[in-house]
C-alpha cells in the first residue's frame, strides 16, 4: 500500500502514539475554545473557528474506541486535516515529530488489518488510514 | 429663497443625493490629480462639468444654499481653467474644503436636518469667492499701492519680523486687500494665564478675534493652537478696523494675563512686490468677467446638447435604482426562506415521502438561484471606498509631514455592500499605520537612499470566492526580532515561546490585544482601532489577515475577505453555558419567569401568560446538554395559532449574525440551521427550536 518514502506526523493521544501521512495535514493550531455540538456522536468534540471558517473537531480516541480508557482528552492542540474538500480537526495531546520514513519499515498490525505500525524512539506508533476512518462521517 | 424639503418628492431628493455623492467622490479625485498635474486643463474642465451639474440639479430642487456653494466652486474652477490664476496647493485645499462642505450639506438634506447655511460654510463660501474675485483682488492691491504713497501710518514701535518671514504670498495679498478696505494690520502678543483649558481657550480667542476682523496667522500656527499645543505665549497677526475693538475683545477674555497690540506699517510686511505684480496683471484681468460668462454659456450649451440624446433614448429601461432598504429586506426574506428550507428538510428526513423530497429538491434549487441573484444585486465595486482613499491619504500624509504617492489597483472588483461598509474602518486603520509608522519622513528617506516620496499601494485581486486586498508601503518595515522583544516586554508572550516563533508568527504578534510598537502612540494612529480590532473585524466577516515585512523595504498587510455574505437577525441565548442564536423571525416574545407564573399540569411544565397556557420546554434538555442552573428566561415561539416556550439560562441580546456554511460532517442535526461566528471568535449554532420539540424523543 505504501512505497518508497513518506512524510508522517507523529502525535500522542493519552498514552498512545499515532501517526498520519503529512499530505493530509493542513496546519496545527491551538484554540482556546471549542463549541460543543449538541445531539451528536460522542466523538464530536465540537466546532472551532479558524480564520472565520467553522471546522468540526473529532476526538480520535473516542472514534477508535480503543479499549474504552476514554479519559477526558481535554486538549486544545488540534491537527487540521483536509479531506474531500472539507476541513476536520483532530484533538491531540502532543505533536511529537514530523519525519520522513522508509515505507518498508512499516509493519502490519497483528490486531487490525487496516493499521500499520512503525517503531519510533522505542515506542510503537500506529499509522492511521485517516481517509478510511473519516469516510463514514460524511454519509 | 425659502425652501421646505417636504414639498419636494423624497425620491427626487434621494436621487439627487446619491448622484451628487458620486460626483463628489469623483471631484475629490480630480482635484487630487490636479494637484500633481497642475497644467492638465482636462481635469479642471471635468471638475467644472461636475460642479455645474450639481449646481443645476440643486437649482431644480430649490436647494439654494447648495447652488450658492456650487456656484462659488464653479467660479474658482473657471478662473483656473482660463489660466487667470495658477493652480496652487492652497487653492486645491480651499476647493477640497468647499467640496467637503458640499458633502456635508448633501448629508444634511438626506437627514432632513436644517438646511440653513452654517457659519462655517459661509466662511468657505467667502474664501472661495475671494479666490474667484482675483480680478477684484488684484485691482484692490493695485489701488492700495497707489494709496500707500499718500497714507501715513503711525506705526507703533516694534517690528513684526516674526511674522514677516512666514507670510505667504497669499497672506500678503489678503493683508493688502484688507488694507484697501480700510482695515489695519495689527500684531498682538498675548501672555495667557497658566490654566488647563488650552483647546477651549484657543478656540474662544480665535473666535472672538475672528468676529472683529480677519486673522492672518498665529504663532504657534492655528493647528497647534487648536490642539492646545502651546505655551502661554501666543502671537497673532490680524486685520481689524479699530484698535479699540481688539482691545475690547481681549478684555472680555479672562484667561489672558497680558496683551500688547501693535499697529503694523504695511511697509514692514513687504507688500510692495505683490502690488507691483498685481498692477501688471490688472490689464489682463479686465476681461475676466466677460470671459467667465462666455465660457459658462458655452459649457451650458455643451451640456444641454450632450444631455438631449440621452433623454430621447429608446423607451427600454436597462437599469432602475433600487433603495438599499428594499434590497436588504429582500435579502432578509431569503434568509428566512433558508430557515424554512432547513425545517422542511428535517421533516422530510422523518417522513419518507418521495413527492415531498422531489418538491423539496426543486425548492432548494430555486432558493439557491434566488439567493445567488440577490447576492449579486448587492455587489458594489470596491472603487466605492477606493475613491475616498487618495483624499484620506493626502490628509494623513500632510498631517504627518510625509510625502506619499498612492497607487490603487483592482477597484473594479465587486463585493457585498455590507462587506464594503465593514472593511472601510479596518482598511483605514491599516493605511493610517502605513502612513504613520511605515513611510519615513522625506529627509530620513533621502538619507537611506530611498526616493523622497514614499508609496502606498492598495490593490485588490480576486481569488475564487474571496478578494485579497493588500496595503503595501515602501517604508521602514518591521523587524520580527524587535516585535518579539516588545511582546515579551509587554508580557504578551514568554521568551521561550518567542524563540520558537517563525518570522511570520512574530509579525502576527502585532494583532494581539494590547500590543503597541510605539511607547507613545502617534498623532494619527493613537486614535481609532488597533490591529487586534482590525483582525477581529476581518475574521468576523469570515476573512483572514496576513502580514509580510522586510526591515527598511516595507510592509504588506493582506486581507482575504469573502465576496459575499448572508446574515440573519438573531437573538443570542445562553443554553447550559453555550451560546445559541435563534432567528428573530421565529420568536414571538421573551419573558422572565417566576415561581408563581409556572406550574405543572400532567407532567408538562406550563407558563401562564395573559390567560394563555404556554407549554414550556427546557432547551438544554432538548439539546441533551447538562444543566443544573435555573432557567429563568423563556423564549416564546409561535407555532400556527399556538405558542410554545423554551427555557434558557439567559438572553444576551440581538445581533445580525453572519451565516457560515455548515460542515458536511455535522449536517442533519435536528434544530441546527447553520453556524455563525460571534464577535469574540467563538462558534455559535443557529437554532430553530420548533424542529426540536416535534422530534423530541
Amino acid at each position: 500500500m505504501y512505497k518508497g518514502k513518506m512524510h508522517i506526523i507523529i502525535f500522542k493521544l493519552l498514552e498512545e502514539y499515532f501517526a498520519l501521512g503529512l499530505d493530509y495535514v493542513k496546519e496545527i493550531v491551538c484554540v482556546d475554545r471549542i463549541t460543543k455540538v449538541p445531539m451528536s456522536p460522542e466523538y464530536f468534540k465540537g466546532v472551532i473557528n479558524i480564520r472565520g471558517q467553522v471546522i468540526p473537531v473529532i476526538d480520535l480516541l473516542k472514534m477508535l474506541k480503543t479499549e474504552s480508557k476514554i479519559g477526558n482528552s481535554n486538549n486544545k492542540k488540534i491537527i487540521i486535516i483536509e479531506f474531500q474538500d472539507e476541513l476536520v480537526g483532530i484533538v491531540v495531546n502532543e505533536v511529537l515529530d514530523v519525519m520522513e520514513i522508509e515505507c518498508d519499515k512499516l509493519k502490519q498490525s497483528p490486531k487490525d488489518t487496516n493499521a500499520l505500525l512503525y517503531e519510533y524512539d522505542g515506542n510503537v506508533v500506529t499509522l492511521l488510514d485517516i481517509l478510511n476512518l473519516l469516510k463514514p462521517l460524511t454519509q | 429663497m425659502g425652501f421646505n424639503p417636504n414639498e419636494i418628492p423624497q425620491e427626487y431628493i434621494d436621487l439627487f443625493v446619491s448622484e451628487t455623492k458620486d460626483y463628489i467622490a469623483t471631484l475629490n479625485n480630480l482635484l487630487l490629480r490636479l494637484e500633481k498635474e497642475k497644467d492638465n486643463k482636462e481635469l479642471i474642465l471635468e471638475a467644472f462639468r461636475l460642479v455645474h451639474s450639481i449646481k443645476g440639479n440643486a437649482g431644480t430642487l430649490g436647494l439654494s444654499h447648495i447652488v450658492d456653494l456650487a456656484h462659488a466652486i464653479e467660479n474658482v474652477l473657471t478662473t483656473l481653467k482660463d489660466g487667470k490664476i495658477e493652480v496652487t496647493e492652497s487653492i486645491i485645499d480651499t476647493l477640497l474644503k468647499g467640496i467637503d462642505k458640499l458633502a456635508i450639506l448633501i448629508d444634511n438634506i438626506k437627514d432632513k436636518k436644517s438646511l440653513q447655511i452654517q457659519d462655517e460654510s459661509k466662511k468657505i463660501l467667502g474664501q472661495l469667492k475671494s479666490l474667484a474675485d482675483e480680478k477684484k483682488l488684484q485691482e484692490e492691491i493695485a489701488k492700495t499701492d497707489e494709496k500707500k504713497a499718500e497714507k501715513k501710518v503711525e506705526a507703533v514701535e516694534g517690528s513684526p519680523e516674526i511674522f514677516k518671514s512666514k507670510l505667504s504670498e497669499e497672506d500678503k495679498a489678503k493683508i493688502a486687500l484688507g488694507l484697501s478696505k480700510g482695515m489695519q494690520c495689527y500684531a498682538i502678543s498675548l501672555i495667557l494665564k497658566d490654566i488647563s483649558l488650552k483647546i477651549v481657550n484657543a478656540f474662544t480667542l480665535l473666535h472672538k478675534l475672528g468676529e472683529i476682523g480677519d486673522i492672518i496667522m498665529s504663532m504657534p500656527d492655528f493647528d497647534r493652537l487648536a490642539r492646545g499645543e502651546y505655551d502661554n505665549e501666543v502671537s497673532i497677526l490680524m486685520l481689524a478696523k479699530k484698535y479699540s475693538s481688539i482691545e475690547e475683545a481681549l478684555k472680555g477674555l479672562n484667561f489672558i494675563k497680558e496683551y500688547r497690540i501693535k499697529l503694523i506699517d504695511e511697509k514692514q510686511l513687504d507688500l510692495r512686490d505683490i502690488s507691483s505684480y498685481a498692477k501688471a496683471q490688472v490689464k489682463r484681468c479686465n476681461n475676466i468677467a466677460e470671459d467667465l460668462i462666455k465660457r459658462i454659456e458655452e459649457i451650458q450649451e455643451g451640456t444641454h446638447i450632450a444631455q438631449k440624446p440621452k433623454q430621447q433614448n429608446t423607451g427600454k429601461i436597462e437599469e432602475i435604482k433600487v433603495k438599499v432598504k428594499s434590497l436588504d429586506k429582500l435579502f432578509n426574506l431569503v434568509g428566512e426562506l433558508v430557515l424554512i428550507k432547513s425545517r422542511l428538510n428535517t421533516i422530510s428526513r422523518f417522513h419518507d415521502i418521495s413527492d415531498l423530497k422531489e418538491a423539496l429538491a426543486m425548492f432548494e434549487r430555486l432558493l439557491t438561484e434566488l439567493q445567488d441573484e440577490i447576492t449579486r444585486m448587492r455587489l458594489i465595486p470596491l472603487n466605492h471606498i477606493f475613491n475616498t482613499i487618495p483624499r484620506m491619504l493626502r490628509d494623513m500624509a500632510k498631517k504627518a509631514g510625509k510625502e506619499i504617492d498612492v497607487i490603487l489597483e483592482g477597484g473594479e472588483i465587486s463585493l457585498d455592500k455590507k462587506i464594503i461598509e465593514e472593511i472601510m474602518d479596518p482598511l483605514t486603520h491599516i493605511i493610517r499605520n502605513a502612513v504613520d509608522h511605515g513611510i519615513e519622513l522625506p529627509e530620513e528617506r533621502v538619507k537611506k537612499g530611498k526616493p523622497r516620496v514614499g508609496t502606498v499601494k492598495i490593490s485588490a485581486s480576486r481569488e475564487g470566492e474571496y478578494v485579497i486586498i493588500s496595503v503595501e508601503d515602501d517604508g521602514k518595515g518591521m523587524d520580527p526580532e524587535e516585535i518579539k522583544k516588545r511582546a515579551i516586554e509587554l508580557g504578551l508572550i514568554s521568551p521561550s515561546v518567542a524563540e520558537s516563533m517563525s518570522d511570520e508568527e512574530a509579525l502576527m504578534l502585532i494583532t494581539l490585544p494590547g500590543f503597541t510598537t510605539k511607547r507613545v502612540s502617534g498623532k494619527t494612529s493613537g486614535r481609532g482601532v488597533g490591529m487586534d480590532v482590525v483582525k477581529r473585524k476581518i475574521e468576523e466577516l469570515g476573512g483572514s489577515l496576513e502580514i509580510w515585512s522586510i526591515p527598511d523595504r516595507g510592509t504588506r498587510i493582506s486581507l482575504k475577505i469573502p465576496l459575499t455574505m448572508a446574515t440573519m437577525k438573531s437573538v443570542l441565548v445562553n443554553v447550559a453555558d453555550e451560546i445559541y442564536a435563534i432567528p428573530i423571525s421565529s420568536i414571538d416574545s421573551i419573558v422572565k419567569t417566576t415561581e408563581k407564573t409556572t406550574t405543572k399540569t400532567e407532567g408538562q411544565e406550563v407558563l401562564m401568560l395573559h390567560d394563555e397556557i404556554i407549554p414550556l420546554y427546557s432547551l438544554s434538555k432538548l439539546l441533551k446538554m447538562n444543566n443544573k442552573q435555573k432557567e429563568d428566561y423563556v423564549v416564546i415561539v409561535k407555532k400556527k395559532d399556538k405558542r410554545i416556550g423554551f427555557k434558557v439560562l439567559d438572553v444576551l441580546g440581538e445581533e445580525d449574525v453572519v451565516i457560515k456554511p455548515i460542515s458536511k460532517l455535522i449536517r442533519g442535526i435536528p434544530g441546527i440551521v447553520s453556524t455563525t461566528v460571534l464577535g469574540d471568535g467563538r462558534v455559535c449554532f443557529i437554532l430553530d427550536p420548533l424542529t426540536l420539540i416535534k422530534y423530541e424523543g
